[in-house]
């Protein structure tokens, strides 16, 4: 009986952290705490190991991944075997965003860098979210099509650069 | 005791002992393993359907703002209002009118055999009425025997499909999303992004597919109905709801549904009518109605099985589980389908870019 008591009681704080976290994460900031809530029951944890294979490129993907702790590691495999890192994710970045909107192939791989625990968030979610709750589905799709933007605004800056032949 | 009689004894007890355990064994699976297995099936089926009828009205009071659980007891709490509304004032007198025809005539048989017998007879020439009939007679015979030898346990199970059902659909629309999580609690990380990819995939098809179905059937009822109420056929609220939903079963179902309609049509009228039932059930429910409205607009966001796979499918399904079988496994046959594709792309692309338009 205790246990179970104890166990409900752990169970609620560890969802009171997550609830926390994504109320401070930059993707989910306009919501308001009953919007949070519902989110946290969407959100999916998942724990992974050091050196665990998190999505592979060319699988479905469907959805993002919040860093909660530890690191993540993106890395695209070369023809030749060796592997280039694209990008590393740290608490309370984000990763795998244009899945969540497009629901395409992963264009790279990624991997637990040490003990790492995400936080999922895939299109079916958002589709529910919409459905149920669509004022709250909107924001979090708003706020993702500006980080979407933002990202393709740096691009086009960079091909400019890069076209310009301007090293800086 | 010599020892060679104590051997025999050990062996006729080892037998003897043997045939009693594969007796329990049998007689547990045949007995009670395989009804309640029946009657779980069953009351399955049922609540998945009641689940994704109900579904979107939960999402729909739950984007008021409503909580789900409230939700769903909303929506509980006016389906069984609505339910005895219609067993108190319209059910009786429908049921009533619809099968006075056992109560008149004593039994299916009486109905059915003039029927036959009309709808031979110019055919006598080719076929021998006499034969026909007394086959006929003998399948009807068989069939009421065999009803009404069943029909303690008909009840039986029914009153626990009664009391099942809406348990199990009640903590399933209450408790989707946890049971859902739990479920992928257990999913390796390796498979998590694709088992839950896949769920709502076969979770959107089957909505789709069940909802679509279901409103297609009493549309095609209603249709019937309407386009029939001139002609004013005997029981055409039954006729007109079974061929509706025999429709769920493709391809053959239009045919077995129309069956007992035009049965009927052909014992109480002349040739033209039975030519504007034929009419109104071949050409303008499932040609005009079904293939050229519904089908498009209804279930066009279904995954598309080739029609041979559906004969295979329905001949499985026929052979498994009678007409229950053909119904249920069209939805089983989408699921193997979307699994195997997934499951295909997922190792066949795993760790390189794949080709543009997957």
């Amino acid at each position: 009986m205790s246990d179970t008591l104890w166990g409900s009681i752990f169970k609620r704080l560890g969802k009171n952290e997550i609830e926390k976290f994504l109320s401070e994460n930059p993707l989910f900031e306009e919501l308001t705490s009953k919007e949070i809530k519902t989110l946290s029951n969407l959100i999916h944890l998942r724990k992974y190991k050091d050196g665990e294979i998190i999505f592979r490129e060319g699988e479905p993907g469907v959805g993002l991944y919040i860093v909660m702790r530890g690191m993540v590691r993106i890395f695209k495999t070369l023809k030749e075997g060796n592997e280039i890192t694209l990008a590393e994710f740290v608490p309370p970045q984000f990763f795998g965003e244009i899945a969540v909107i497009e629901g395409g192939p992963r264009t790279a791989s990624a991997v637990a860098v040490g003990e790492t625990d995400l936080l999922g968030f895939f299109k079916a979610d958002l589709m529910e979210l919409i459905e149920t709750n669509p004022r709250a589905g909107a924001k979090i799709l708003l706020r993702i099509s500006e980080i979407l933007c933002k990202r393709l605004r740096n691009a086009d800056r960079e091909i400019a650069r890069l076209s310009s032949g301007d090293p800086k | 005791m010599t020892p060679n009689n104590r051997i025999s004894f050990k062996i006729a007890s080892g037998i003897f002992l043997s045939l009693i355990i594969v007796g329990s064994v049998y007689g547990f699976i045949k007995f009670i393993f395989l009804p309640f297995i029946k009657v779980a099936g069953i009351s399955l089926i049922i609540t998945l359907i009641l689940f994704y009828l109900f579904d979107p009205l939960v999402a729909w009071l739950e984007r008021k703002g409503i909580e789900r659980k409230t939700s769903v007891k909303l929506v509980f709490l006016s389906s069984i209002v609505i339910l005895i509304l219609i067993a108190v004032t319209t059910f009786p007198k429908i049921a009533k009118k619809e099968t006075s025809f056992v109560f008149e005539k004593g039994s299916i048989k009486e109905v059915i055999l003039p029927g036959i017998e009309k709808a031979i007879t110019p055919l006598e020439k080719f076929i021998s009425k006499n034969v026909v009939m007394e086959k006929a007679s003998r399948i009807l015979e068989d069939m009421q025997k065999s009803f009404f030898e069943r029909l303690p346990s008909i009840v039986n199970q029914i009153s626990y499909i009664i009391i099942l059902v809406p348990f199990m659909t009640y903590f399933l629309l209450s408790g989707k999303r946890k049971l859902l999580n739990k479920f992928l609690e257990l999913v390796p990380n390796r498979y998590f992004e694709i088992v839950l990819h896949l769920i709502h995939r076969i979770n959107f098809q089957w909505g789709v597919y069940i909802r679509g179905k279901i409103l297609e059937s009493l549309i095609l009822s209603g249709v019937i109905i309407l386009f029939l109420l001139p002609v004013r056929p005997p029981y055409l609220i039954l006729q007109a709801l079974i061929a509706g939903f025999m429709n769920i079963i493709p391809y053959i179902g239009s045919i077995i549904g129309a069956i007992p309609g035009i049965i009927i049509a052909v014992s109480h009228f002349n040739a033209p009518v039975v030519l504007y039932v034929i009419f109104v059930y071949f050409v303008v429910a499932q040609i005009i109605v079904d293939e050229i409205i519904l089908t498009p607009t209804l279930l066009a966001r279904i995954s598309d099985l080739h029609p041979l796979t559906v004969l295979i499918v329905l001949f499985i399904g026929e052979e498994i589980g009678g007409i229950i079988g053909m119904i249920v496994c069209i939805p089983i046959a989408i699921l193997l389908k979307i699994v195997i594709l997934e499951a295909y792309y997922f190792f066949k692309y795993q760790g390189e870019t794949p080709p543009e338009g997957y």
